[in-house]
């Protein structure tokens, strides 16, 4: 039964039923209360004015009793009448209006009030009207007389004193005659008008108990109302603050979401709801109601622009399956270019998504939700260089397959050496502009070693980096003054270097372990032995002898020349002089093959064979020392050549150029920076390798010595001493 | 239609590939989807299409003698109600959307799996 009056109360207390009860209330209060109500008030008003009224007349028959009297009493007493016929004439003329007003009926008065109080039409005084008249009438014919008495009633006499006279005699009979009759006829009118006032009476009551009646159903309903109002109030207000709190909610979201969303309608244009972020994706504000086109314009390519339009129409028409057109979506992830400020134009990778909101299965928006997955693309960039960084890895990895193990391990441990060296002379404090010259020649020497080397292993990517510091030195060295700061950008350059040293370290590390793994025994073997024992057995040179034939090949390759090597005696080389020797190696190497060898052609032309040849022999001189010969039988050196160059260089004044001997001008040679090259080459030109001879030898406490004969030979005779046991080979402060 | 009670479909290929064809043919495992016939350009599909009135057709886009877009709009110019899988590479968004755009319903990317062109096909049948 509840479930029942809940179904019919229901619809009612839905705010549209609520709605329709307060109107129904609201006419049913007017219909019911107001008009009775007015009707019934008016009523009231009338009989109580017609009772009030009603009241007045009923006292006229006792007044006109009391005149009637009075005249009497005074005719008798020979007093002084004139005031009661007054009195007499105003009572009986006010009765007779009022007779005149309650029997004939007229618009206004108060006996038409009172005629309309009667029920049903019948005026309560209109039944009452023949009486009255009939009792008036008759009640009139004997005041008549009265009424129309004028003059004095007495006479005086001497004797008899005053005594009515003719008049006042028939004034007495007449008086006498109206009191009787009115001893009959004024009781009966009185009687009338208390029989008139009980009615009227009984009719206020009636219409007072209905205006009551009334009222209370007013109450009710008027109470009934109020409490529907406030009822109602109440819903709209809980609605409302339900409203406002999905507002907020809805608000919150859009402030607080990451992505960019907004609502785009059938003409392509952004709704007024849109999240805050969409300000940061595209810095700029206001999208209310801007075109979809005007937000991509300017940020995106045109054609992106004409098919990403076409491809929110498309989603649109029903046809068009929404799943199925996603991976066609032009802004999956597309590159936007947007003003950061200050004219700058910044670069980032947008996606778009697109989905339809539908309401009752129409569809009315496209949602868009914009992510900024710059991150992600990056990343994906990354790996890309990641992978290949790997490949390039991979390249390497198979070049050092191709490195005798010994060489590749000698080449590390004194690129290391050579690293700690630079890092060091790096670090070393230094003020004098004179000190940071000699700092700088250092540096290029032990770049220049480890340059050398690796070309000569074919480890090209370790070369090429080694060949871009050298590069940033001799940048250093052109300068006309040198600061401590200018040093600061070698340290990121010998950074790159010590990394990838480092890392084609690692892969020989892990190459190594790999063939322990796969067996190859003897190959490891001769690796780890090298490391731990090196160069106790005569056969092993630490790799020297294929380091520098490679080397051979590869400049004479380069420099389009031809040339064959022949080593003797490296197997003698001591351990504490072998970075030495090889350096000392590889430059001479070098230089005998750029600067000495002619080109093939050149030297048939000159009756020599095309290829030429370089001799390096290493020679235990017992206690003497050793001695290191280097020699080639190209060109030879030619004193003019050289003057002319240090001459062009700044390395001699012309009047000093006029002083010098053969020994002093090829002392010329072996300076720093002097070249006799025009252009820097990989393999020489920086006017390096001479000077790194003889700063090697220097160190080692040995002598050089350069013969030569012009178009037939040069010759480097190094003399060393034996070695003395030392903390640390690669100390280059340390001079002879 | 209605009044075959198994309510088969048919299927129409379109692909200038015969491998892409056979392909297609072979994958599809949609029970109620039935391989009417298959076309290698434009002009022989609008014929074939004429002639066997297929419900659902899988649409290449780059052929010889009439190009996929064309032949889209052809097709529902013949049958507003048929279905159409444009099956294309993704190299050219652009006219994809062009297709899509002239009444084509869905699109699936070249190369695709099994799977990709089943669901395919069933997402595009859902909303017959």
């Amino acid at each position: 039964m509840n479930s029942r009056l809940a179904k019919v109360l229901n619809p009612l207390l839905t705010p549209a039923g609520s709605l329709v009860l307060v109107v129904i209330l609201g006419l049913s209060f007017v219909a019911v209360v107001l008009v009775p109500g007015l009707e019934l008030a008016s009523e009231v008003a009338d009989s109580s004015t017609a009772l009030k009224l009603l009241g007045e007349q009923q006292r006229h028959p006792t007044l006109i009793r009391a005149a009637l009297e009075s005249i009497h009493d005074r005719l008798g007493g020979r007093g002084y009448i004139q005031e009661s016929v007054d009195q007499l004439r105003t009572s009986s003329s006010q009765l007779d209006a009022a007779m005149h007003e309650m029997t004939v009926p007229q618009p206004g008065s108060w006996f038409s009030l009172m005629a309309d109080t009667g029920a049903k039409g019948r005026p309560i005084a209109g039944k009452h009207a023949a009486a009255l008249l009939d009792i008036w009438a008759k009640e009139l014919v004997v005041l008549k007389p009265v009424l129309g008495f004028r003059g004095v009633p007495y006479q005086d006499n001497e004797s008899t004193g005053t005594n009515l006279n003719e008049g006042g005699r028939q004034l007495d009979r007449d008086v006498g005659a109206a009191l009787r009759a009115g001893r009959r006829a004024l009781p009966q009118l009185d009687a009338e008008f208390t029989a008139i006032a009980a009615e009227l009476q009984s009719t206020n009551l009636r219409s007072a108990t209905q205006l009551r009646v009334v009222m209370l159903s007013g109450l009710v309903i008027a109470l009934a109302l109020v409490v529907l109002v406030s009822v109602l109030l109440s819903a709209r207000q809980r609605q409302e603050s339900t409203l406002r709190l999905a507002r907020q909610q809805t608000a919150d979201i859009l402030r607080t979401v990451k992505d960019g969303l907004f609502l785009l309608d059938r003409d392509l244009l952004i709704g007024s709801a849109y999240s805050a972020s969409l300000e940061t994706l595209f810095q700029r504000k206001d999208f209310a109601g801007i075109a979809f086109e005007n937000l991509l314009k300017n940020i995106v390519s045109e054609r992106t622009l004409a098919t990403a339009l076409k491809f929110v129409k498309i989603l649109w028409a029903e046809r068009t399956n929404e799943k199925l057109v996603k991976t066609i979506n032009p802004l999956g992830e597309v590159e936007v270019h947007l003003d950061g400020g200050s004219g700058r134009s910044e670069t980032r990778y947008l996606q778009f998504d697109f989905h339809r909101v539908r309401v009752d299965g129409e569809m009315t928006h496209v949602l868009v939700s914009i992510s900024d997955v710059t991150t992600r693309v990056d990343l994906a960039n990354e790996l890309q260089t990641a992978q290949n960084q790997a490949q390039g890895q991979v390249d390497t990895l198979l070049g050092i397959l191709h490195i005798d193990q010994a060489q590749l391990q000698s080449f590390l441990n004194d690129s290391n050496a050579a690293m700690k060296m630079i890092n060091a002379v790096l670090r070393e404090p230094t003020r004098e502009e004179g000190v940071f010259r000699k700092k700088l020649d250092t540096l290029f020497r032990q770049v220049h070693s480890v340059k050398g080397e690796a070309a000569a292993l074919g480890l090209s990517s370790i070369e090429t980096r080694a060949h871009a510091f050298e590069d940033d030195l001799k940048a250093l060295r052109d300068r006309p003054s040198l600061s401590g700061n200018d040093f600061l950008p070698l340290v990121i350059k010998l950074d790159d270097l010590l990394t990838h040293l480092q890392s084609v370290g690692d892969l020989v590390a892990r190459l190594s372990h790999l063939q322990i793994v796969q067996g190859d025994v003897a190959h490891t073997a001769t690796a780890v032995l090298e490391e731990e024992q090196p160069l106790q057995t005569g056969k092993l040179d630490g790799g020297l002898g294929a380091t520098l034939q490679k080397l051979c090949l590869r400049v004479a390759g380069e420099n389009g020349k031809e040339a064959a090597l022949h080593c003797t005696g490296f197997d003698a080389v001591p351990a504490d002089y072998r970075r030495a020797i090889k350096d000392i190696g590889i430059q001479a190497v070098r230089n005998a093959i750029v600067h000495g060898i002619e080109a093939p052609d050149t030297r048939t032309a000159a009756g020599k064979s095309r290829a030429g040849a370089v001799r390096l022999s290493f020679q235990d001189l017992g206690e003497a020392g050793y001695k290191l010969i280097v020699e080639d039988d190209g060109q030879g050196l030619s004193t003019e050549r050289i003057k002319e160059v240090a001459l062009k260089k700044g390395f001699l004044t012309p009047e000093r150029a006029q002083t010098l001997d053969t020994k002093q001008i090829f002392a010329l040679l072996f300076q720093p920076g002097f070249s006799t090259l025009e252009t820097a080459t990989k393999d020489a030109g920086r006017g390096v390798g001479m000077n790194l001879i003889a700063e090697l030898s220097n160190q080692l406490g040995g002598r050089v010595a350069v013969g030569t004969s012009l178009g037939k030979f040069t010759r480097l005779t190094l003399t060393l001493p034996r070695p003395v046991k030392r903390a640390d080979g690669a100390d280059g402060t340390e001079a002879a | 239609m209605g009044a075959d009670v198994k309510a088969s479909l048919k299927l129409m290929i379109v692909d200038d590939s015969n491998i892409i064809r056979r392909r297609i043919e072979r994958s599809q495992q949609i029970a109620r989807l039935e391989v009417v016939g298959a076309a290698s350009n434009g002009r022989e599909a609008v014929e074939l299409f004429r002639r066997t009135r297929p419900d659902v057709v899988t649409m290449d886009l780059t052929m010889p003698e009439m190009d996929g877009v064309e032949c889209v709009q052809k097709l529902v110019a013949i049958n507003s109600n048929v279905l159409i899988l444009v099956v294309s590479a993704l190299a050219d968004k652009a006219t994809a959307v062009d297709a899509i755009e002239k009444g084509a319903n869905g699109f699936l990317c070249k190369p695709f799996t099994d799977r990709q062109l089943n669901d395919a096909l069933a997402e595009l049948l859902s909303e017959a």
